[in-house]
Protein backbone atom coordinates (compact mmCIF):
# COMPACT_ATOMS: atom_id res chain seq x y z
CA UNK A 1 0.00 0.00 0.00
CA UNK A 2 2.98 2.31 0.96
CA UNK A 3 4.77 1.47 -2.85
CA UNK A 4 1.40 2.76 -4.39
CA UNK A 5 0.75 6.05 -2.26
CA UNK A 6 4.36 6.45 -2.06
CA UNK A 7 6.76 5.24 -4.26
CA UNK A 8 4.79 4.16 -7.72
CA UNK A 9 4.14 8.11 -8.36
CA UNK A 10 7.47 9.07 -7.91
CA UNK A 11 9.01 6.74 -10.54
CA UNK A 12 5.87 7.07 -12.80
CA UNK A 13 6.74 10.96 -12.20
CA UNK A 14 10.33 10.07 -12.98
CA UNK A 15 9.95 8.34 -16.34
CA UNK A 16 7.48 10.08 -17.58
CA UNK A 17 9.20 13.47 -16.46
CA UNK A 18 12.22 12.41 -18.29
CA UNK A 19 10.84 11.18 -21.73
CA UNK A 20 8.71 14.47 -21.59
CA UNK A 21 11.72 16.62 -21.14
CA UNK A 22 13.65 14.84 -23.97
CA UNK A 23 11.11 15.12 -26.32
CA UNK A 24 11.42 18.54 -26.60
CA UNK A 25 15.56 18.17 -27.56
CA UNK A 26 15.76 15.28 -28.99
CA UNK A 27 13.68 13.96 -32.25
CA UNK A 28 13.22 10.12 -32.09
CA UNK A 29 9.99 8.39 -32.85
CA UNK A 30 10.10 5.89 -29.56
CA UNK A 31 10.74 8.98 -27.28
CA UNK A 32 7.65 11.23 -29.44
CA UNK A 33 5.25 8.91 -29.16
CA UNK A 34 5.77 7.90 -25.53
CA UNK A 35 6.16 11.71 -24.80
CA UNK A 36 1.90 11.77 -26.52
CA UNK A 37 0.73 9.08 -24.96
CA UNK A 38 1.70 10.59 -21.33
CA UNK A 39 0.38 13.87 -22.18
CA UNK A 40 -2.81 11.80 -23.87
CA UNK A 41 -3.17 10.27 -20.04
CA UNK A 42 -3.05 13.35 -18.49
CA UNK A 43 -5.80 14.78 -20.18
CA UNK A 44 -7.75 11.12 -19.35
CA UNK A 45 -6.82 11.76 -15.81
CA UNK A 46 -7.74 14.80 -15.30
CA UNK A 47 -11.20 13.98 -16.73
CA UNK A 48 -11.26 11.11 -14.04
CA UNK A 49 -10.63 14.03 -11.35
CA UNK A 50 -13.49 16.01 -12.34
CA UNK A 51 -15.71 13.48 -11.51
CA UNK A 52 -13.39 13.30 -7.85
CA UNK A 53 -14.21 16.76 -7.92
CA UNK A 54 -18.16 16.60 -8.47
CA UNK A 55 -18.08 13.88 -6.00
CA UNK A 56 -16.21 16.54 -3.54
CA UNK A 57 -19.49 18.85 -4.43
CA UNK A 58 -22.04 16.41 -3.67
CA UNK A 59 -20.62 15.50 -0.49
CA UNK A 60 -19.97 18.73 1.04
CA UNK A 61 -23.67 19.74 -0.14
CA UNK A 62 -25.30 16.87 0.74
CA UNK A 63 -24.15 17.46 4.60
CA UNK A 64 -24.81 20.93 4.42
CA UNK A 65 -28.67 19.90 3.62
CA UNK A 66 -28.36 17.40 5.83
CA UNK A 67 -27.48 19.11 8.96
CA UNK A 68 -29.57 22.32 8.08
CA UNK A 69 -26.64 24.70 8.01
CA UNK A 70 -27.00 27.89 7.43
CA UNK A 71 -28.14 29.06 3.96
CA UNK A 72 -28.67 24.77 3.33
CA UNK A 73 -31.21 25.55 0.72
CA UNK A 74 -28.47 27.38 -1.88
CA UNK A 75 -26.96 24.11 -1.79
CA UNK A 76 -30.35 22.52 -3.04
CA UNK A 77 -30.08 25.20 -5.83
CA UNK A 78 -26.14 24.30 -6.67
CA UNK A 79 -27.07 20.48 -6.58
CA UNK A 80 -30.47 20.90 -9.13
CA UNK A 81 -28.47 23.48 -11.31
CA UNK A 82 -25.54 20.77 -11.32
CA UNK A 83 -27.30 17.44 -11.60
CA UNK A 84 -30.53 18.86 -13.89
CA UNK A 85 -27.83 20.71 -16.03
CA UNK A 86 -25.60 17.68 -16.70
CA UNK A 87 -28.38 15.12 -17.24
CA UNK A 88 -29.49 18.11 -19.63
CA UNK A 89 -25.98 17.90 -21.84
CA UNK A 90 -25.04 14.15 -21.66
CA UNK A 91 -28.91 13.04 -21.99
CA UNK A 92 -30.35 15.51 -24.66
CA UNK A 93 -26.72 17.06 -26.20
CA UNK A 94 -25.35 20.29 -26.22
CA UNK A 95 -27.05 21.75 -28.86
CA UNK A 96 -30.76 21.16 -27.00
CA UNK A 97 -32.67 24.66 -27.39
CA UNK A 98 -33.01 24.47 -23.25
CA UNK A 99 -29.57 23.55 -23.00
CA UNK A 100 -28.25 26.59 -24.65
CA UNK A 101 -31.53 28.78 -23.35
CA UNK A 102 -30.18 27.87 -19.94
CA UNK A 103 -26.29 28.72 -21.37
CA UNK A 104 -26.57 32.19 -23.29
CA UNK A 105 -28.96 33.43 -20.74
CA UNK A 106 -28.81 32.31 -17.45
CA UNK A 107 -24.96 31.37 -17.75
CA UNK A 108 -23.25 33.79 -19.93
CA UNK A 109 -24.87 37.27 -17.93
CA UNK A 110 -24.00 35.74 -14.51
CA UNK A 111 -20.64 35.27 -15.56
CA UNK A 112 -20.16 38.60 -17.44
CA UNK A 113 -21.47 40.07 -14.10
CA UNK A 114 -19.76 38.52 -11.47
CA UNK A 115 -16.14 39.48 -14.27
CA UNK A 116 -17.39 42.87 -14.51
CA UNK A 117 -16.73 43.27 -10.38
CA UNK A 118 -13.26 43.26 -11.49
CA UNK A 119 -13.23 46.80 -12.33
CA UNK A 120 -14.66 47.77 -9.15
CA UNK A 121 -12.18 46.35 -6.88
CA UNK A 122 -9.37 47.18 -9.36
CA UNK A 123 -10.44 50.94 -8.67
CA UNK A 124 -10.12 50.76 -4.55
CA UNK A 125 -6.90 48.87 -5.18
CA UNK A 126 -5.52 51.21 -6.95
CA UNK A 127 -6.84 53.72 -4.82
CA UNK A 128 -4.85 52.10 -1.70
CA UNK A 129 -1.57 51.48 -4.09
CA UNK A 130 -1.74 54.80 -5.70
CA UNK A 131 -1.85 57.01 -2.46
CA UNK A 132 1.43 58.81 -2.47
CA UNK A 133 2.79 57.78 1.30
CA UNK A 134 6.66 57.35 0.26
CA UNK A 135 8.89 58.24 -2.64
CA UNK A 136 8.54 54.88 -3.92
CA UNK A 137 4.47 55.50 -3.58
CA UNK A 138 4.61 58.98 -5.29
CA UNK A 139 6.68 57.06 -8.48
CA UNK A 140 3.94 54.72 -8.85
CA UNK A 141 1.37 57.41 -8.64
CA UNK A 142 2.80 59.71 -11.25
CA UNK A 143 4.23 56.96 -13.95
CA UNK A 144 0.48 54.82 -13.17
CA UNK A 145 -1.49 58.39 -14.17
CA UNK A 146 0.30 58.91 -17.00
CA UNK A 147 0.57 55.67 -18.25
CA UNK A 148 -3.60 55.92 -17.98
CA UNK A 149 -3.77 59.15 -19.59
CA UNK A 150 -1.20 57.96 -22.27
CA UNK A 151 -4.02 55.03 -22.88
CA UNK A 152 -7.50 56.90 -23.26
CA UNK A 153 -8.00 59.41 -26.16
CA UNK A 154 -9.07 62.17 -23.55
CA UNK A 155 -5.47 62.26 -22.62
CA UNK A 156 -3.89 62.77 -25.70
CA UNK A 157 -6.38 65.58 -26.39
CA UNK A 158 -5.14 67.11 -23.21
CA UNK A 159 -1.21 66.82 -24.39
CA UNK A 160 0.04 64.55 -26.74
CA UNK A 161 3.21 64.05 -25.31
CA UNK A 162 1.17 61.12 -22.44
CA UNK A 163 0.90 59.27 -24.98
CA UNK A 164 4.54 58.70 -26.04
CA UNK A 165 5.88 58.98 -22.28
CA UNK A 166 3.34 56.16 -21.90
CA UNK A 167 4.74 54.35 -24.52
CA UNK A 168 8.05 54.54 -22.87
CA UNK A 169 7.60 53.73 -19.41
CA UNK A 170 5.36 50.42 -20.82
CA UNK A 171 8.74 49.54 -23.33
CA UNK A 172 11.45 50.60 -21.54
CA UNK A 173 11.55 50.26 -17.58
CA UNK A 174 8.50 48.39 -17.39
CA UNK A 175 9.63 45.93 -19.87
CA UNK A 176 13.20 45.40 -18.39
CA UNK A 177 11.76 45.16 -15.05
CA UNK A 178 9.44 42.34 -16.25
CA UNK A 179 11.98 40.36 -17.91
CA UNK A 180 14.00 40.53 -15.08
CA UNK A 181 10.90 38.66 -13.03
CA UNK A 182 10.48 36.23 -15.70
CA UNK A 183 13.80 35.34 -16.07
CA UNK A 184 14.26 34.58 -11.87
CA UNK A 185 10.93 32.60 -12.41
CA UNK A 186 12.15 30.51 -15.61
CA UNK A 187 15.18 29.36 -12.98
CA UNK A 188 12.66 28.49 -10.63
CA UNK A 189 10.21 26.35 -13.02
CA UNK A 190 13.06 25.02 -14.23
CA UNK A 191 14.74 24.11 -10.53
CA UNK A 192 11.04 22.51 -9.52
CA UNK A 193 10.88 20.76 -12.63
CA UNK A 194 14.38 19.27 -12.02
CA UNK A 195 13.40 17.86 -8.50
CA UNK A 196 10.52 16.85 -9.26
CA UNK A 197 10.93 14.52 -12.59
CA UNK A 198 15.18 13.51 -10.58
CA UNK A 199 12.30 12.08 -7.51
CA UNK A 200 14.00 14.83 -5.41
CA UNK A 201 10.75 17.03 -4.36
CA UNK A 202 7.75 15.29 -2.41
CA UNK A 203 5.67 17.57 -0.98
CA UNK A 204 3.16 16.79 -3.02
CA UNK A 205 2.68 13.65 -2.08
CA UNK A 206 2.36 15.16 1.43
CA UNK A 207 5.75 12.73 2.00
CA UNK A 208 8.09 14.89 4.45
CA UNK B 1 18.67 13.47 -33.40
CA UNK B 2 18.63 16.96 -31.89
CA UNK B 3 15.58 19.47 -32.59
CA UNK B 4 16.86 22.59 -34.55
CA UNK B 5 16.69 25.37 -32.55
CA UNK B 6 17.00 23.76 -29.12
CA UNK B 7 20.52 22.44 -29.73
CA UNK B 8 22.12 25.13 -27.17
CA UNK B 9 19.42 25.27 -24.88
CA UNK B 10 20.03 21.68 -24.65
CA UNK B 11 23.69 21.96 -23.74
CA UNK B 12 22.61 24.95 -21.33
CA UNK B 13 19.77 22.49 -19.48
CA UNK B 14 23.16 19.79 -19.19
CA UNK B 15 24.99 22.15 -18.02
CA UNK B 16 22.32 23.51 -15.02
CA UNK B 17 21.45 19.83 -14.34
CA UNK B 18 25.27 19.40 -13.31
CA UNK B 19 25.72 22.36 -11.39
CA UNK B 20 22.74 21.58 -9.75
CA UNK B 21 23.27 18.40 -8.72
CA UNK B 22 26.79 19.63 -7.64
CA UNK B 23 25.03 21.51 -5.04
CA UNK B 24 22.78 19.19 -3.85
CA UNK B 25 25.71 16.91 -3.20
CA UNK B 26 27.71 19.93 -1.37
CA UNK B 27 24.97 20.98 0.97
CA UNK B 28 24.29 17.36 1.49
CA UNK B 29 27.91 16.58 2.98
CA UNK B 30 26.78 19.63 5.06
CA UNK B 31 28.37 23.09 3.38
CA UNK B 32 26.76 25.74 5.03
CA UNK B 33 24.29 27.35 3.01
CA UNK B 34 22.66 31.42 3.11
CA UNK B 35 19.31 32.13 2.05
CA UNK B 36 18.13 35.86 2.45
CA UNK B 37 15.16 36.60 4.11
CA UNK B 38 11.89 36.42 2.49
CA UNK B 39 9.17 38.69 4.46
CA UNK B 40 6.15 36.41 2.50
CA UNK B 41 7.27 33.37 4.40
CA UNK B 42 8.19 34.74 7.57
CA UNK B 43 4.79 35.40 7.43
CA UNK B 44 3.04 32.51 7.60
CA UNK B 45 3.65 31.75 11.31
CA UNK B 46 2.26 35.27 11.91
CA UNK B 47 -1.26 34.44 9.47
CA UNK B 48 -2.06 31.10 11.37
CA UNK B 49 -1.75 32.75 14.64
CA UNK B 50 -3.80 35.54 13.80
CA UNK B 51 -6.04 32.82 12.87
CA UNK B 52 -5.91 30.94 15.89
CA UNK B 53 -6.28 34.12 18.18
CA UNK B 54 -9.11 34.89 16.69
CA UNK B 55 -10.57 31.90 16.55
CA UNK B 56 -11.58 32.16 12.31
CA UNK B 57 -9.85 30.11 9.99
CA UNK B 58 -6.99 30.24 7.48
CA UNK B 59 -7.92 30.23 3.87
CA UNK B 60 -5.49 29.06 1.01
CA UNK B 61 -5.98 28.51 -3.12
CA UNK B 62 -3.95 28.54 -5.96
CA UNK B 63 -5.87 30.42 -8.20
CA UNK B 64 -7.49 28.50 -11.45
CA UNK B 65 -4.12 27.67 -12.90
CA UNK B 66 -3.67 24.15 -14.36
CA UNK B 67 -1.42 21.72 -11.99
CA UNK B 68 2.48 23.30 -12.87
CA UNK B 69 5.06 24.09 -11.23
CA UNK B 70 3.64 27.09 -9.07
CA UNK B 71 0.99 24.27 -7.76
CA UNK B 72 4.08 22.09 -7.03
CA UNK B 73 5.93 24.92 -4.77
CA UNK B 74 2.98 25.94 -3.59
CA UNK B 75 2.35 22.34 -2.10
CA UNK B 76 5.50 22.92 -0.32
CA UNK B 77 3.57 26.08 2.18
CA UNK B 78 0.29 24.40 2.14
CA UNK B 79 2.21 21.35 4.09
CA UNK B 80 4.01 23.86 6.39
CA UNK B 81 0.38 25.84 7.11
CA UNK B 82 -1.52 22.46 7.37
CA UNK B 83 1.43 21.55 10.19
CA UNK B 84 0.56 24.35 11.66
CA UNK B 85 -3.01 24.89 11.94
CA UNK B 86 -3.16 21.27 12.95
CA UNK B 87 -1.02 21.85 16.23
CA UNK B 88 -2.42 25.06 17.14
CA UNK B 89 -6.33 23.76 16.04
CA UNK B 90 -6.71 26.32 13.70
CA UNK B 91 -9.23 25.59 10.88
CA UNK B 92 -7.91 25.56 7.11
CA UNK B 93 -10.39 25.54 4.17
CA UNK B 94 -8.82 24.91 0.83
CA UNK B 95 -10.43 26.03 -2.28
CA UNK B 96 -9.22 24.29 -5.53
CA UNK B 97 -10.88 25.14 -9.11
CA UNK B 98 -8.38 22.81 -10.23
CA UNK B 99 -10.30 19.02 -10.30
CA UNK B 100 -6.31 17.05 -10.54
CA UNK B 101 -5.69 19.31 -7.54
CA UNK B 102 -8.77 18.30 -5.13
CA UNK B 103 -7.20 14.85 -4.47
CA UNK B 104 -3.58 15.27 -4.32
CA UNK B 105 -4.52 18.29 -1.88
CA UNK B 106 -6.55 16.82 0.23
CA UNK B 107 -4.01 13.58 0.85
CA UNK B 108 -1.77 16.10 1.42
CA UNK B 109 -3.52 17.81 4.48
CA UNK B 110 -4.71 14.75 6.08
CA UNK B 111 -0.90 13.42 5.84
CA UNK B 112 -0.07 16.79 7.51
CA UNK B 113 -2.69 16.08 10.15
CA UNK B 114 -1.89 12.35 10.83
CA UNK B 115 1.88 13.68 11.08
CA UNK B 116 0.95 16.10 13.92
CA UNK B 117 -0.85 12.92 15.46
CA UNK B 118 -4.39 14.93 14.78
CA UNK B 119 -5.94 12.81 12.55
CA UNK B 120 -9.61 13.25 13.94
CA UNK B 121 -9.13 16.69 13.62
CA UNK B 122 -8.60 16.71 9.77
CA UNK B 123 -12.35 17.93 8.56
CA UNK B 124 -12.67 16.82 4.91
CA UNK B 125 -15.48 19.09 4.03
CA UNK B 126 -13.11 22.22 4.25
CA UNK B 127 -10.41 20.79 1.45
CA UNK B 128 -13.75 21.80 -1.52
CA UNK B 129 -13.69 21.84 -5.00
CA UNK B 130 -15.09 24.99 -6.34
CA UNK B 131 -15.23 25.56 -9.93
CA UNK B 132 -12.85 25.43 -12.65
CA UNK B 133 -15.19 28.35 -14.49
CA UNK B 134 -12.78 31.91 -13.69
CA UNK B 135 -16.48 33.29 -12.28
CA UNK B 136 -17.72 30.85 -10.66
CA UNK B 137 -14.85 29.93 -9.12
CA UNK B 138 -14.17 33.88 -8.04
CA UNK B 139 -18.41 34.03 -7.02
CA UNK B 140 -17.38 30.94 -4.48
CA UNK B 141 -14.48 32.39 -3.15
CA UNK B 142 -15.73 35.63 -2.06
CA UNK B 143 -19.17 33.66 -0.61
CA UNK B 144 -16.62 31.66 1.34
CA UNK B 145 -14.89 35.20 2.45
CA UNK B 146 -18.04 36.78 3.44
CA UNK B 147 -19.69 33.69 5.04
CA UNK B 148 -16.58 32.22 7.28
CA UNK B 149 -14.64 35.51 7.48
CA UNK B 150 -11.42 34.00 7.44
CA UNK B 151 -8.76 35.83 9.70
CA UNK B 152 -6.03 34.86 6.83
CA UNK B 153 -6.10 34.29 3.15
CA UNK B 154 -3.14 32.40 1.04
CA UNK B 155 -3.20 33.12 -2.51
CA UNK B 156 0.19 30.71 -3.85
CA UNK B 157 -0.17 29.51 -7.18
CA UNK B 158 -0.67 30.27 -10.98
CA UNK B 159 -3.35 33.04 -10.92
CA UNK B 160 -5.05 34.55 -13.83
CA UNK B 161 -7.83 37.71 -13.49
CA UNK B 162 -8.97 36.21 -10.39
CA UNK B 163 -5.83 37.45 -8.46
CA UNK B 164 -7.80 41.19 -8.36
CA UNK B 165 -10.85 40.08 -6.80
CA UNK B 166 -9.80 37.81 -4.79
CA UNK B 167 -6.88 39.73 -2.89
CA UNK B 168 -8.78 42.90 -2.83
CA UNK B 169 -12.01 40.53 -1.05
CA UNK B 170 -9.83 39.48 1.29
CA UNK B 171 -8.69 42.95 2.40
CA UNK B 172 -12.11 44.32 2.26
CA UNK B 173 -12.65 41.54 5.75
CA UNK B 174 -9.28 42.51 7.45
CA UNK B 175 -7.68 39.18 6.79
CA UNK B 176 -3.95 39.23 6.86
CA UNK B 177 -2.71 38.14 3.05
CA UNK B 178 0.07 36.26 1.47
CA UNK B 179 0.09 36.08 -2.41
CA UNK B 180 3.03 34.90 -4.53
CA UNK B 181 2.75 33.45 -8.55
CA UNK B 182 4.95 32.95 -11.02
CA UNK B 183 2.83 34.51 -13.21
CA UNK B 184 4.89 37.94 -13.80
CA UNK B 185 1.72 39.47 -15.29
CA UNK B 186 -0.21 38.95 -11.94
CA UNK B 187 2.08 40.19 -9.45
CA UNK B 188 0.91 43.59 -9.90
CA UNK B 189 -2.24 42.75 -8.54
CA UNK B 190 -0.81 40.78 -5.56
CA UNK B 191 1.32 43.99 -4.89
CA UNK B 192 -1.47 46.27 -4.67
CA UNK B 193 -4.13 44.38 -2.05
CA UNK B 194 -1.91 42.04 -0.48
CA UNK B 195 0.16 42.49 2.91
CA UNK B 196 3.28 40.28 1.44
CA UNK B 197 3.92 39.04 -1.92
CA UNK B 198 6.13 36.42 -3.29
CA UNK B 199 7.66 37.86 -6.47
CA UNK B 200 8.89 35.55 -9.59
CA UNK B 201 11.09 33.25 -8.39
CA UNK B 202 10.39 33.37 -4.71
CA UNK B 203 7.63 30.78 -4.91
CA UNK B 204 9.75 28.33 -6.01
CA UNK B 205 12.08 28.23 -3.35
CA UNK B 206 9.36 27.66 -0.41
CA UNK B 207 10.41 24.20 0.08
CA UNK B 208 14.26 25.04 0.19
CA UNK B 209 12.92 28.19 2.27
CA UNK B 210 10.66 26.11 5.04
CA UNK B 211 12.23 22.71 4.93
CA UNK B 212 16.00 23.81 4.79
CA UNK B 213 16.52 19.86 2.93
CA UNK B 214 20.12 20.13 0.94
CA UNK B 215 18.08 18.76 -2.54
CA UNK B 216 15.95 21.94 -2.68
CA UNK B 217 18.94 24.84 -0.93
CA UNK B 218 21.00 22.87 -3.71
CA UNK B 219 18.58 23.73 -6.48
CA UNK B 220 18.20 27.20 -5.31
CA UNK B 221 21.89 27.61 -5.73
CA UNK B 222 21.56 25.88 -9.11
CA UNK B 223 18.77 28.71 -10.09
CA UNK B 224 21.11 31.78 -9.05
CA UNK B 225 24.12 30.36 -10.84
CA UNK B 226 21.65 29.73 -13.80
CA UNK B 227 20.33 33.93 -13.36
CA UNK B 228 24.23 34.87 -13.52
CA UNK B 229 24.85 32.94 -16.45
CA UNK B 230 21.77 34.79 -18.10
CA UNK B 231 22.79 37.80 -17.18
CA UNK B 232 26.24 37.62 -18.33
CA UNK B 233 25.03 36.05 -21.64
CA UNK B 234 22.31 39.44 -22.01
CA UNK B 235 24.73 41.66 -21.27
CA UNK B 236 27.73 40.26 -23.79
CA UNK B 237 24.46 40.18 -26.58
CA UNK B 238 23.42 43.52 -25.94
CA UNK B 239 26.80 44.96 -26.15
CA UNK B 240 27.22 42.71 -29.52
CA UNK B 241 24.07 43.85 -30.66
CA UNK B 242 24.69 47.70 -30.24
CA UNK B 243 27.95 47.15 -31.80
CA UNK B 244 25.67 46.09 -34.84
CA UNK B 245 27.02 42.18 -34.34
CA UNK B 246 24.32 39.27 -34.30
CA UNK B 247 26.53 36.38 -33.62
CA UNK B 248 25.24 35.82 -30.07
CA UNK B 249 21.82 36.07 -31.07
CA UNK B 250 22.54 33.44 -34.11
CA UNK B 251 24.72 30.95 -31.72
CA UNK B 252 21.72 30.44 -29.78
CA UNK B 253 18.71 30.60 -31.80
CA UNK B 254 20.60 26.67 -33.09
Amino acid sequence: MKFLRAELPIYLGIIGGIICFASLFINIGIVQNLSRWFLEWRVILASFALALGMGNLLRIHYRRIEQKREGWWYSWVLLIAMVGYSILGVGWGRSHPIYSWIFDWAYSPLSATVFSLNAFFLTTACYRAFRARNLQAAVLLISGVVVMLGKVGIGYAIWPGFSVIADWLMNQPNSAAMRGINMGAAMGILGVSLRVILGLERGHLGVE
Amino acid sequence: MLISGFQVMFVFVLAFIGVFMLYIDRTRKGQRVYIRRIPGFDALDEAVGRCTEMGRPLFYTFGIGELDTNVLASFDVLMYVSRQCAKTDTDLIVGNARPEVQPMTEELIRSAYVQEGKADAYKADNVRFLNQVQTAYMSAVLGIFERERPAASLMLGPFFAESMMIAEAGNRIGAIQIGGTGRTIQIPFFVAACDYTLIGDELFTAGAYIGRKPEQVGAVYAQDFGKIFALIVMTIGALMATGGSGALRDFLGR
